[in-house]
């Protein structure tokens, strides 16, 4: 787990914050629960981002996965609970859903309730919502037109933790008066983040104030400074320089005494 | 007719009645033994079915609820674990078999064979019928079998078998929308059949007989000696000496001769020591004749 700008090495128990980064190891399952009776299972090899974004007037949980399995269920109607995925997004659901991530392909499976997504759209449409029902396969593949079944693939099945396959047994009541502290490891490394700092503008802005104190770090900044054209925002951290205020046009001319250096051309 | 001869023919006989009686008392009780001890078998069969599905419904099927909506999983239904559990005891009674003998069944390999069709039909031509037992010959030998009706009790049992739309999608899926459906409330759809082997508990029966027979001949056969010889020794051939003895003494002979030994307290001792004193008056009064 990434907390702040370290790495933790998870346990059973640990309360999550918004802004931890999980990822799960090879034969590993995480189960994150949350207060309102929600619970989201992470399969082996998967990343996930917890975020609280504001969602209207208030705020939502969000969570941002870019690879594996996930396994959402008890979401109660009108929860503000949202998953994004590169391919899919799932702007809510009742009962419960489970997703298979790909580099190139996402899955989707009702297996209880419904689930509504954001339908793909084409640049200048509006967004519209994709109500799946109970027992519906959605299956959404790079640059293709996402498609809807009756029936999940077997590949899709196969691909599933044994565990999906089950309701998610509730463990929170166990830790509710035994807060489990995770143990620190070393500060992260910018290949540990980097994908979390190439996410979606909403979910790599708080990045920027949480990683800044790493830019210090020679690696680290020469790390955010080659991959710049991905996190733009970046730049005024980087280059403090290029965004201090302009003297008057006049002074400047008078004051000025040489031109400007290579630096600033970066 | 000597007495040995007489006292053996009676003996034969006797004993010849007692075996026939005890052999007949015995065959039977033997036999009727084996054709419980099969009925019990094949009823211990029957409820180990029923609390295998009865198990299977209650507390296998509603934990795989989930998964039976990824894959199907015919181990959530009561006939295929019932089957499954007996295919196990099978690797240890190979000539014991269950079936969930069914007209129109999901599974195949439940679908009912001719025999066991008639069987099936006899329960729904007779719905208050509860079981049918009876015997039927095998490639194996004969086999006795107990059979009771599958009857559509409930409607909760058409969620998979009413028709194809309404059945599980994965259920489907798996064994196809060619079979299983059109069932009805209180319809008998098929017949659980337990078939148990005869010849070996019949074969054991006759194996326990046999012992029985043999072990009743030869304590026959010993009482038969051991009476001879006690009967030659202690009354044939005590009379036979004493009978030697008196016709001597009957000629005039032997008159001098020292008393008859008295070889015991019984019978036999108390008519030698009659006879002894008979021969002492014999003696008395011949003397007094000559004198």
């Amino acid at each position: 787990m990434v907390r702040g700008v370290a790495r933790y090495t998870l346990a059973e128990g640990v309360r999550l914050q918004s802004g931890d980064i999980i990822e799960v190891g090879d034969k590993g399952l995480t189960q994150m629960e949350l207060p309102d009776g929600a619970a989201l299972a992470l399969g082996p090899k998967t990343r996930a981002l917890a975020a609280t974004l504001p969602r209207g007037k208030q705020t939502a949980a969000v969570f941002y996965v870019t690879q594996g399995e996930l396994k959402l269920a008890g979401v109660k109607p009108g929860a503000r609970l949202r998953i994004v995925t590169p391919l899919i997004t799932l702007q809510g659901a009742e009962g419960a859903t489970v997703m298979v991530l790909g580099d190139a392909e996402g899955s989707l499976f009702v297996e209880s309730g419904e689930a509504r997504l954001a339908a793909p759209r084409a640049r200048g449409e509006a967004a519209t919502t994709l109500r799946l029902k109970s027992g519906e396969f959605y299956t959404v593949k790079a640059r293709q037109k996402a498609v809807v079944a009756t029936r999940p693939s077997p590949a899709f099945i196969g691909a599933l933790p044994k565990a999906f396959l089950d309701p998610l047994p509730a463990r929170m009541a166990r830790y509710k008066d035994r807060p489990v502290r995770p143990q620190r490891l070393e500060l992260v490394s910018y290949a540990e983040v980097e994908t979390w700092l190439k996410a979606p503008l909403e979910f790599r802005r708080p990045m920027l104030p949480r990683f800044k104190s790493r830019a210090a770090e020679a690696a680290f900044r020469d790390a955010l400074v080659a991959n710049l054209h991905f996190h733009p925002e970046w730049d005024p951290v980087l280059f403090p320089e290029k965004y201090l205020p302009k003297e008057p046009e006049g002074d400047a001319a008078r004051d000025a005494p040489a031109p400007a250096g290579p630096a600033d051309k970066r | 007719m000597k007495l040995v001869i007489k006292f053996n023919l009676v003996f034969l006989l006797i004993f010849l009645i007692g075996l026939g009686a005890a052999g007949f008392a015995s065959n039977e009780l033997l036999q009727r033994n084996a054709r419980d001890e099969i009925v019990l078998n094949a009823r211990l069969v029957m409820e180990s079915a029923l609390a295998t599905r009865a198990y299977t419904s209650t507390q296998v099927g509603p934990l795989l609820q989930t998964q039976m909506k990824y894959t199907f999983l015919p181990q959530s239904v009561p006939a295929y674990s019932a089957t499954e559990v007996f295919n196990g005891l099978r690797k240890a009674f190979p000539d014991y078999s269950y079936k969930e003998a069914t007209l129109n069944p999901t599974n195949p390999r439940n679908r009912a064979n001719d025999w066991e069709a008639d069987i099936v039909h006899q329960f729904r031509n007779a719905t208050d019928k509860a079981e049918v037992v009876g015997e039927r010959d095998t490639p194996g030998g004969k086999s006795f079998y107990i059979a009771r009706p599958i009857q559509i009790k409930q409607e909760s049992c058409l969620y998979c078998h009413s028709t194809v739309d309404a059945a599980p999608k994965t259920l489907v899926e798996k064994y196809g929308p060619a079979n299983g459906f059109g069932w009805k409330v209180n319809e008998v759809i098929g017949a659980q059949i337990v078939s148990v082997p005869t010849d070996v508990p019949i074969a054991r029966a006759h194996a326990a007989f046999r012992t029985f027979m043999v072990s009743l001949t030869a304590v026959f056969g010993f009482i038969f000696v051991a009476l001879n010889l006690m009967l030659w020794f202690m009354v044939i051939r005590p009379v036979t000496q004493l009978s030697r003895f008196a016709d001597l003494v009957s000629q005039g002979d032997n008159m001098d001769a020292p008393d008859f030994p008295v070889g015991s307290r019984d019978e036999i001792g108390v008519l030698t020591q009659s006879f002894n004193r008979m021969k002492k008056s014999l003696v008395q009064a011949m003397k007094m004749l000559e004198a």
